[in-house]
């Protein structure tokens, strides 16, 4: 008998840590003893042992095979008592998702792009297999070295294959089209993910659940106007995640390279951090710092390499004009 | 026989996939600007040339590549946007086991490989050979087009 437990073996695989279980099956931390290789395992209990098809993933991630791709290593099926279990070995990421990047650090307007357009790579490949994805989300993008990878196949399907009324995906990031009756996946619906996943990144936040107290905006493709764009974010940002999150799908983006040249169109000018509501710090093309910070609750401070820079700097009455305007200065001076 | 024609800007690759049928008739497949953040440091620079090519390669599956060469320049901007896409396209044409035809300017501008009447100026005769492919059909998408027509002239 097979105990899907740390520590124990399962073929040559052997057990290290359990990442994460979902509504799919159990993700391990492993190693593949005969290669002495680090993995990511995922075990996936067969509904219908006469129907095997939990491979299927594995399957489609050797098909969608591309450097912003988790790499599939190999596909297993174990007998377990009489129930069969398909592991997929995967390529194991260490610094995890998007989502827990988010909650740990904040992601500047320049990073976001370049791990969307990571993510719009793959994409791209994937459809041009002829694959849609159907989960683009945060937690299904995974942080590796210098860029990002999806992973996740596990409802994926064919872009010819008709799903009429699956709502697959995780509702937040779902087109308002997958909730209607009759409803069809599609490159478009595939691109609203994304363009919610933008959203999400440029914004900083990953508990919806205090943005979105009625789940009724979600279905009616309402949901960045309820939620709203920090003020810090660029005119030119706000667009291409409005165009991306069009209701209308005929008016997003039609392939996921068009929404990457649009996001290629975007040239970084400060490359902005916050430190905190009161402190921001960017980088130019050429290196130099900027600092933007409020002092003595109403002051805004601008240096550059530290050297004040006397000229743009502002008292202001209060505190809440003189932070309207530290984050006016970060949206004036991205791009 | 399809053959992918590139020429380099600054943060714009010219892409014109012309396509050679069995009675040697040329046509164009498709005419493409890509563009790419010219404010991006080096490595990511080039990393981004890497993989716009692969996917231009995967998804148009030419049997042949060709690019415009530039060598008598002496600017960053010239080495980073016009010399070095040249090199990873090579790479990537020996991996994928593709020939790459590198033609400079004065190898686009006689009539002779193009099998044009002599005197007579490849780039003027692009519109009446192959129609207008707009948007930026201009002199930098056209000479995309030469390097193409002359590498399935040649192949």
């Amino acid at each position: 008998m097979i105990v899907f437990t740390s520590g124990n073996m399962v073929g040559t695989l052997r057990l290290e840590k359990h990442l994460g279980a979902g509504a799919f099956g159990s993700v391990f931390l492993a190693t593949e003893v005969m290669l002495n290789r680090k993995c990511a395992v995922k075990f996936i209990k067969s509904a219908n042992p006469r129907q095997f098809k939990e491979h299927v993933e594995g399957q489609i991630l050797a098909k969608c095979r591309h450097e912003n791709v988790v790499e599939v290593y190999d596909i297993n099926v174990h007998n377990n008592d009489g129930d069969l279990y398909a592991s997929i070995e995967m390529e194991y990421m260490p610094n995890g998702s998007l989502e827990a990047y988010i909650n740990n650090k904040f992601l500047s307007i320049k990073e976001t792009i370049k791990l969307i357009i990571d993510v719009l790579f793959a994409l791209e490949h994937a459809h041009a297999n002829n694959i849609l994805h159907r989960d683009v989300k945060p937690a299904n993008i995974m942080i590796g070295v210098n860029s990002a990878k999806i992973a996740d196949f596990g409802i994926a399907a064919s872009v010819d294959e008709t799903k009429i009324g699956s709502v697959a995906g995780t509702p937040v990031y779902c087109a308002p089209e997958i909730f209607q009756p009759g409803a069809v996946c599609s490159v478009q619906t595939e691109i609203f993910s994304v363009g919610m996943t933008l959203f999400q990144a440029i914004s900083n936040f990953t508990d919806w659940g205090s943005k979105l107290t009625d789940a009724k905006y979600i279905s009616q493709g309402d949901t960045i106007k309820r939620v709203g764009y920090a003020s810090y974010i660029p005119r030119r940002m706000r667009n291409i995640c409005n165009t991306a999150c069009n209701k209308d799908p005929a008016k997003r983006y039609q392939t996921a390279r068009k929404m990457r040249q649009a996001l290629e169109d975007l040239h970084i000018n400060i490359d902005w951090h916050r430190l905190d509501d009161l402190h921001w710090e960017g980088f130019d093309e050429k290196k130099r710092k900027h600092t933007v910070q409020i002092c003595n609750n109403d002051e805004f401070i601008y240096k550059i390499n530290d050297r004040k820079k006397s000229g743009e700097c502002k008292k202001f009455n209060t505190l809440a004009e003189a932070r309207a305007y530290i984050e006016k200065y970060v949206y004036d001076n991205t791009f | 026989m399809k053959c992918l024609g590139f020429n380099f800007q600054k943060g714009k690759i010219r892409v014109v996939e012309l396509k050679r049928e069995s009675n040697a008739a040329i046509s164009v497949v498709k005419s493409e600007l890509v563009k790419i953040d010219p404010k991006l440091e080096f490595t990511e620079l080039m990393d981004r040339y890497k993989r716009d090519f692969i996917e231009l390669i995967d998804h148009n599956k030419p049997n042949l590549l060709a690019a415009r060469q530039v060598y008598d320049i002496d600017t960053i901007d010239g080495a980073n946007f016009q010399i070095a896409p040249v090199a990873i396209l090579g790479l990537l044409a020996k991996q994928k086991q593709l020939s790459l035809n590198l033609y400079n300017a004065g190898g686009l501008r006689s009539a002779g490989p193009f099998g044009l009447e002599k005197g007579a100026k490849p780039i003027e005769a692009v519109d009446r050979l192959f129609g207008n492919h707009s948007p930026n059909w201009d002199e930098f998408q056209k000479a995309a087009l030469l390097v193409a027509w002359r590498a399935l002239r040649e192949s």
